[in-house]
């Protein structure tokens, strides 16, 4: 059942984004960077797409936003439901280095067109949010990595998307700074449920993340499988590691990386 | 180094130099000169030139007829240079096909073809201005360009993914990214605007710094050349400055830079 979505996928809830055997083959060289691809992100729910580099994460997800280079062929299916507004947060913060952490939050709110002080009063609970008040008035170059990828999150919250698109936001922060974040996520999902397709290599992070954690293998990047976390809620970025059943989960999802990175152990696809 | 010291240090080097160049030209010590002043003349004949030349309101006039030389080329330049540069940065095909000759244009020696602008445009203001921009311009468009050309991709991939439209995108990344590249052009461009001023003085004119050292080196009068020479320097230092402080305050955003 290569690629397939499981049945262990309740949700009643609508797909905001929906992949049916898409693919994708770049340039004259034919290359294949995702090869059959099915996913669905439902609302209300943080699905993460883990794998090593080169799997074809990113591409799948620049096909969600539109940003694959031009010559890509494009086949199969790749549906993003009607008006849904998306936020995107790559690895690098992309902030606006000439404005302060206020401004750049502002940026969302102010793309979709909000008064002067509609921007204010969206970025300011935010800004709170993310624990930055004291550096409102700040530039990004007065703040660690850490507290500019708080900032690019706020930034992305403020726009209010309906599906939030991550790119290894966390890969380039240091192991705490990485926790703290990951702990951030949680938190505000717990508040208002988050609807989220997030990248990772990290495994890990995958699983404190994902309700649901699709593995992905490379050359071609495809799907391997799907699988529902059921972790105790509310979860804990730094609790969670520790648990018998995230060991458990770790170390299949670990097997399952090992034997489709292993070509001589590769299943037929 | 605290900032005392650093402006302690400076004073001792002028102080210094100036010291000794009274001394070689023979006026600290009599009797004991080790260069003929004809040649370099000495900071006190420089002083009494100078006094003399504003005196008589000379230098003062030539000054304001420089200053206005190079801010009307040092206005022109940037705004045609950030046009030009923008035209270049956004649209491909002018790219592609004008580049060449941008650079052919912006490696001719200014000093080589200012006598074809006195030829064309007299020998008033006009010539001078037009040097100076030839020199502005060329600044400002590089640094333009390059402006637009090195904006961060994550950040217009994150603005287009947020769906802004190609006016928000010009309005919130493009122009504010391509700003500080201007003002980094900016104390450039106020030495270079003097610069081409006084090349056009030289091959003709009849006022101006410029005009003043040309005349001077041709009646043999070294204390003026060097009083003309002293006075650029002067003005090229306080319009850098104020260049910089201007720099600064308006990109405050911006990690300190020292020099």
């Amino acid at each position: 059942m290569n690629g397939a979505d499981t049945p262990a996928q309740p949700s009643s809830l609508p797909a905001l984004i929906e992949a049916r055997n898409f693919s994708v083959t770049f340039g004259p060289s034919r290359l294949v960077a995702l090869k059959g691809v099915n996913l669905s992100v439902h609302a209300g729910e943080i699905v993460v797409l883990v794998g090593p580099s080169g799997c074809g994460k990113t591409t799948f997800l620049n096909s969600v936003c539109g940003l694959l280079p031009p010559g890509a062929e494009l086949s199969g299916t790749l549906t993003v439901a009607q008006n849904v507004r998306l936020g995107y947060m790559p690895q690098r913060d992309a902030l606006l280095p000439w404005r302060t952490v206020l401004g750049n939050v502002e940026v969302g709110p102010e793309l979709r067109g909000l008064s002067r002080s509609q921007r204010r009063a969206k970025a300011e609970p935010l800004i709170e949010l993310v624990g930055l008040s004291q550096f409102r008035n700040h530039y990004p170059h007065e703040l660690s990595g850490g507290m500019r990828q708080r900032v690019s999150l706020a930034r992305t919250l403020a726009y209010e998307p309906d599906v939030i698109l991550m790119d290894e936001p966390f890969a380039a922060l240091d192991a705490f700074n990485r926790t703290a974040l990951q702990e951030e996520i949680l938190r505000i999902n717990d508040k208002a449920r988050l609807t989220v397709l997030f990248i990772t290599h990290d495994l890990s992070e995958a699983l404190v993340l994902g309700r649901r954690v699709a593995v992905m293998s490379s050359q071609p990047g495809h799907v391997v499988e799907i699988h529902s976390v059921d972790l105790p809620e509310p979860r804990s970025a730094t609790k969670l590691r520790g648990t018998d059943a995230f060991l458990r989960l770790f170390q299949k999802l670990w097997n399952e990386l090992m034997a489709e990175s292993d070509p001589t152990k590769r299943r037929e696809a | 180094m605290t900032r005392t010291q650093v402006i302690v240090g400076r004073l001792l080097v002028l102080i210094i130099g100036l010291l000794f160049w009274q001394f070689a030209a023979g006026d600290l010590v009599p009797g004991v000169r080790l260069v003929d002043p004809f040649f370099i003349s000495s900071p006190t004949r420089i002083a009494v030139d100078l006094r003399k030349g504003f005196a008589d309101g000379i230098l003062l006039r030539d000054v304001g007829i420089t200053l206005l030389e190079s801010f009307g080329g040092l206005v022109i330049g940037m705004v045609t240079g950030i046009a030009a540069g923008l035209a270049f940065g956004m649209w491909r095909p002018l790219e592609l096909i004008a580049e060449p000759f941008m650079s052919a244009l912006n490696a001719l020696p200014r000093p080589a073809i200012a006598p074809l602008m006195v030829l064309w445009l007299g020998i008033g203001l006009a010539s001078k201005v037009v040097l100076a921009w030839s020199l502005v311009f060329f600044l400002v468009f590089y640094n333009t360009y390059l402006g637009v050309k090195t904006i961060d991709q994550d950040i217009i991939n994150a603005m287009r993914v947020m769906r802004a439209s190609p006016a928000q995108l010009i309005r919130i990344v493009i122009f504010p990214s391509v700003f500080s590249w201007i003002f980094a052009a900016l104390r450039l461009s106020v030495s270079y605007a003097l610069i081409g001023a006084i090349i056009g003085e030289f091959v003709g004119a009849t006022a101006g710094i410029g005009y003043q050292l040309i005349a001077a080196e041709g009646l043999l009068q070294t204390d003026r050349v060097y009083s003309a020479l002293i006075l650029v320097g002067i003005i090229a230092v306080l319009l850098t400055t104020l260049a910089k402080m201007l720099e600064n305050r308006i990109l405050k955003w911006r990690p300190p830079v020292s020099v």
